[in-house]
């Protein structure tokens, strides 16, 4: 049950008979209570029930982080009067529904459509378990109020802003490829085909025994052979994103782990277009999430769908059970790239201690989110506590720089960027290792 | 928008339990409250009923109350009424003469006419504990006199009938005195020094007797020495015996206009109007519209936090080399890039490479990038200043240099 704002003027209205009544005023004033109470009850009697109503709900399974759906609830109205009033759509507050509480006015047996403008700012599951109704009486005195258990839910895919990279990066690919208009001699260690010199290739790249043959075998003329070459295909990239405290860490406003997820998206995009294989490993104590097998376009929907509900998980990596993580997706050799912070020798010490492991199998990447504050920080010297502040993060720096340093004389490569910087910094390593032929 | 009815649409669950459904799961919690409730009243009723709490009241059996002396003076065949109105006193009242009056005006809330008119009531009056009023107009020559000097009981030694039966009598607290050389009252019960506990005074049909306390003729302690004799004695000479203790209802509040004569008569129920038009309102903007969703809250880490801290501990230890040294580090660092040295150029080299880029002496820029110690946080804070100062030099030595190579 529930009163309106009719009822509190109906009382208040009150005050003119009990003024006027003069020394009867208390009766007046009981008579008056009375019959309001009379009148809520009334209109309470007369609301229609808000139970007998059936929910049916559809909302789109699935929208990137940004985006914005509509969710429609059918209410049918089975009891026997008019349900007027208003229903209130509880989804989470995440799920961005501003204008969830709507006016409903159902005739009996009949059914309305309700809709439901979603614009959800947070990543993953988002859920909404029931519908409130509040029903009024033919007044608007009084209503009838019940929750009714509506479930549904809609996941909110990482937004892959990276994304606009891919077009330049993809041409960057295509040159490499030796696919290009330009004729220039393609990148590359894996021998492509053979065709005729044009003005402007490499004459590097002339295959003068082909040329021989060929003018020796046909003699339709002096045709020089130049060979093309193509970045190697079907190699194995395996990236694992470590979702353990460190990425819970905000830079820039981002958590480093959304950033990781944006860069393995841009580098499965990139690297599913080169004929690579990717999979892909969240896991901090124990696998959070995997793809493993996708190709082409199912890949990345794969993968969005995957990493959807990851959430920094306020544990320690346990980074000695990644090799064998990695060893049960290939034994071939791969390019790993692993997605995590490399703060400062402490806490970088289990990932060093498992990296000789990995380099001796594999092509290891280190990728880690720089933060751009601190290397600002250094420059400012505006008192005391600025100075302080300056050396904690020329400290900083240094720390990451000695990490930095660790981890490449284990073998691996490491890339540093800004949030903003990282996708497209470690897809263009991922293209300098394929153009060097070290996948 | 509408579509035909399906017939086999079924209400969706309800999460909200039926009023049904939420009688049965609060049961339990109802009946309890009921039943505290109940008893509550229950307890308060009952008490109330025993509850004559006035002291020496007639009607109070505890300790403090008069109720013996009361109920033995009804077996005698004496007519007591108990009243605490000043109405009752002057009704009650058939023959003054047969009667007699027990004033025990322990709250003073006799006023003066009503004193007065206490003396047409009846011809014997007692004044038990009596306030100045009392005293002034039904025996001026008495007072009190303060504690008397006595411990046990005191004898009557006086010839009033009932205190010579008597013969002793419990000390109280407070005793009586003559007011003046010339007093007529007969004193009893006195000490040593003639603070007596009981007085009494005639004037001409009318015989005033003073107690100086009920405290000896209380249940409690009525049947020590001479105390019930002499209390019987004085309340039961008559037929009738009117116990008056004067109550809340005898206080005179007609005299003046109160806030509430002057007030029409709809100011109050306009203001429980107004209240329960907040109680509505309250219940319109409280009433929850369906239970709050609940959600997972994200982790907010900034990361700069740890470098925040480690700030705040050098500041705190004032750990000044310590943090000039991370700042000489940075510095040398990025003067041995800007100066085209190699990554594992040691300090020396970047120090000689700066004096020469800058032809400054070379023991001044090895003091600021290696030797100086800074004593107090200014000097710190000067040597951060100048080392930013040594890069902006030499970056702009380099530029005018034109090669970019020092010299």
């Amino acid at each position: 049950m529930s009163l309106s704002g009719r009822f509190v003027v109906l009382v208040l209205v009150g005050a003119v008979p009990v003024v006027l009544a003069g020394d009867n005023a208390g009766w007046v004033l009981l008579a008056w209570l009375v019959i309001s109470v009379l009148i809520a009850a009334l209109d309470l009697i007369l609301a229609a029930s808000p139970r007998q109503v059936s929910l049916e709900r559809s909302v789109a399974a699935r929208l990137r982080l940004g985006e914005t759906t509509i969710s429609t609830l059918n209410v049918q109205n089975l009891g026997r009067r008019r349900l007027r009033g208003l229903l209130r759509d509880a989804w989470q507050p995440s799920a961005g529904a501003t204008a969830n509480r709507v006016r409903i006015d159902v005739p009996t047996g009949e059914r309305r459509r309700v809709e439901v403008a979603l614009t959800p700012f947070r990543r993953g599951e988002r859920r909404v378990e029931q519908v409130t109704i509040r029903s009024f009486g033919p007044l608007r005195v009084a209503a009838r109020q019940a929750t009714l258990s509506a479930p549904g839910s809609v996941r909110v895919l990482p937004p892959f802003l990276s994304r606009k990279h891919l077009p330049s990066k993809l041409t960057r690919l295509r040159e490499l490829d030796g696919r290009t208009s330009i004729l220039h001699r393609g990148q590359g260690t894996e021998f492509d085909s053979l065709r005729d010199y044009v003005r402007g290739d490499d004459v590097r790249s002339i295959d003068w025994r082909a040329t021989a043959r060929r003018s020796s075998g046909s003699g339709a003329g002096s045709q020089v052979m130049v060979r093309t070459w193509r970045p190697e295909r079907d190699r194995r990239v395996i990236v694992v994103i470590d979702s353990g405290r460190t990425s819970a860490a905000r830079v820039c406003d981002e958590p480093r782990l959304d950033t990781a997820i944006e860069s393995s998206l841009l580098l499965a995009a990139l690297a599913s277009r080169a004929g690579d294989r990717v999979d892909l490993l969240a896991f901090d104590r124990r696998q959070r999430a995997r793809v493993q097998g996708a190709t082409g376009a199912d890949l990345l929907a794969r993968m969005v769908d995957a990493m959807a509900p990851l959430e920094p998980e306020l544990i320690e990596t346990d980074w000695a059970a990644i090799p064998g993580q990695v060893r049960t997706i290939t034994s071939q050799r791969a390019l790993v790239v692993l997605l995590t912070s490399v703060d400062s020798v402490g806490t970088a010490r289990p990932l060093l201690s498992v990296l000789p492991q990995l380099t001796r199998r594999h092509t290891v990447v280190v990728a880690s989110v720089l933060d751009p504050g601190v290397a600002k920080d250094t420059l400012s010297r505006d008192g005391l506590s600025d100075v302080y502040r300056a050396a904690a993060s020329e400290r900083a720096l240094l720390d990451g720089e000695r990490v930095a340093a660790a981890i490449r004389q284990q073998g691996a490569d490491i890339v540093t960027a800004p949030p903003a910087d990282l996708p497209v910094a470690l897809v263009d390593r991922y293209l300098a290792l394929k153009a060097s032929g070290r996948l | 928008m509408t579509s035909p009815t399906t017939a086999t649409a079924t209400p969706a669950v309800a999460i909200t339990p039926t009023t049904r459904q939420w009688l049965r799961s609060w049961r339990f919690w109802l009946v309890a409250g009921i039943a505290v409730v109940v008893a509550a009243v229950g307890s308060t009723l009952t008490t109330a009923s025993v509850g004559d709490m006035t002291p020496f009241g007639s009607q109070n059996p505890g300790p403090t109350g008069g109720m013996a002396v009361a109920e033995v003076l009804r077996q005698q065949g004496v007519d007591v009424i108990d009243t605490a109105s000043f109405a009752d006193v002057t009704a009650s009242s058939a023959d003054p003469a047969s009667t007699t009056l027990l004033v025990d005006d322990s709250d003073g809330l006799l006023d003066d006419q009503r004193i007065a008119d206490l003396g047409a009531v009846a011809s014997r009056l007692v004044l038990v504990a009596p306030t100045a009023a009392l005293l002034e107009a039904y025996a001026p020559s008495v007072s009190y006199g303060g504690v008397p000097d006595a411990d046990g009981s005191l004898d009557a030694a006086c010839d009033l009938p009932a205190a010579t039966r008597a013969g002793s009598l419990t000390a109280s607290g407070s005793s009586l005195q003559p007011s003046g050389s010339g007093s007529e009252a007969t004193f009893c019960f006195a000490d040593a020094d003639g603070r007596s506990q009981l007085a009494q005074t005639t004037d001409g049909e009318q015989t005033v007797t003073v107690l100086a306390e009920s405290t000896p003729f209380q249940n409690e302690g009525v049947t020590s020495a001479g105390n019930a004799a002499l209390i019987l004695g004085v309340l039961g000479e008559t037929p009738t015996l009117i116990w008056y203790h004067p109550g809340i209802g005898d206080l005179d509040l007609d005299a003046a206009p109160t806030g509430a004569d002057l007030t029409p008569g709809w100011v109050t129920p306009l203001i429980v109007l107004l209240i329960a038009v907040f109680l509505a309102g309250a219940v319109w903007r409280g009433r929850r519209f369906g239970p709050l969703v609940v959600e997972d809250l994200p982790v907010v880490v900034p990361a700069s936090e740890t470098i925040e801290g480690r700030a705040r501990l050098y500041a705190r230890s004032a750990s000044r080399l310590h943090a000039l040294d991370a700042l000489r580090i940075g510095t040398v660092s990025r003067l041995a890039t800007a100066l085209r040295l190699s990554r594992t150029a040691t300090v020396e080299e970047v120090s000689r490479a700066v004096a020469s880029t800058l032809r400054r002496p070379l023991a001044e820029v090895r003091a600021l990038l290696v030797d100086d110690d800074p004593h107090h946080d200014a000097q710190l804070v000067e040597y951060a200043e100048r080392l930013l100062v040594l890069e902006r030099d030499v970056a702009a030595a380099l530029r005018v240099n034109g090669d970019g190579t020092a010299r």
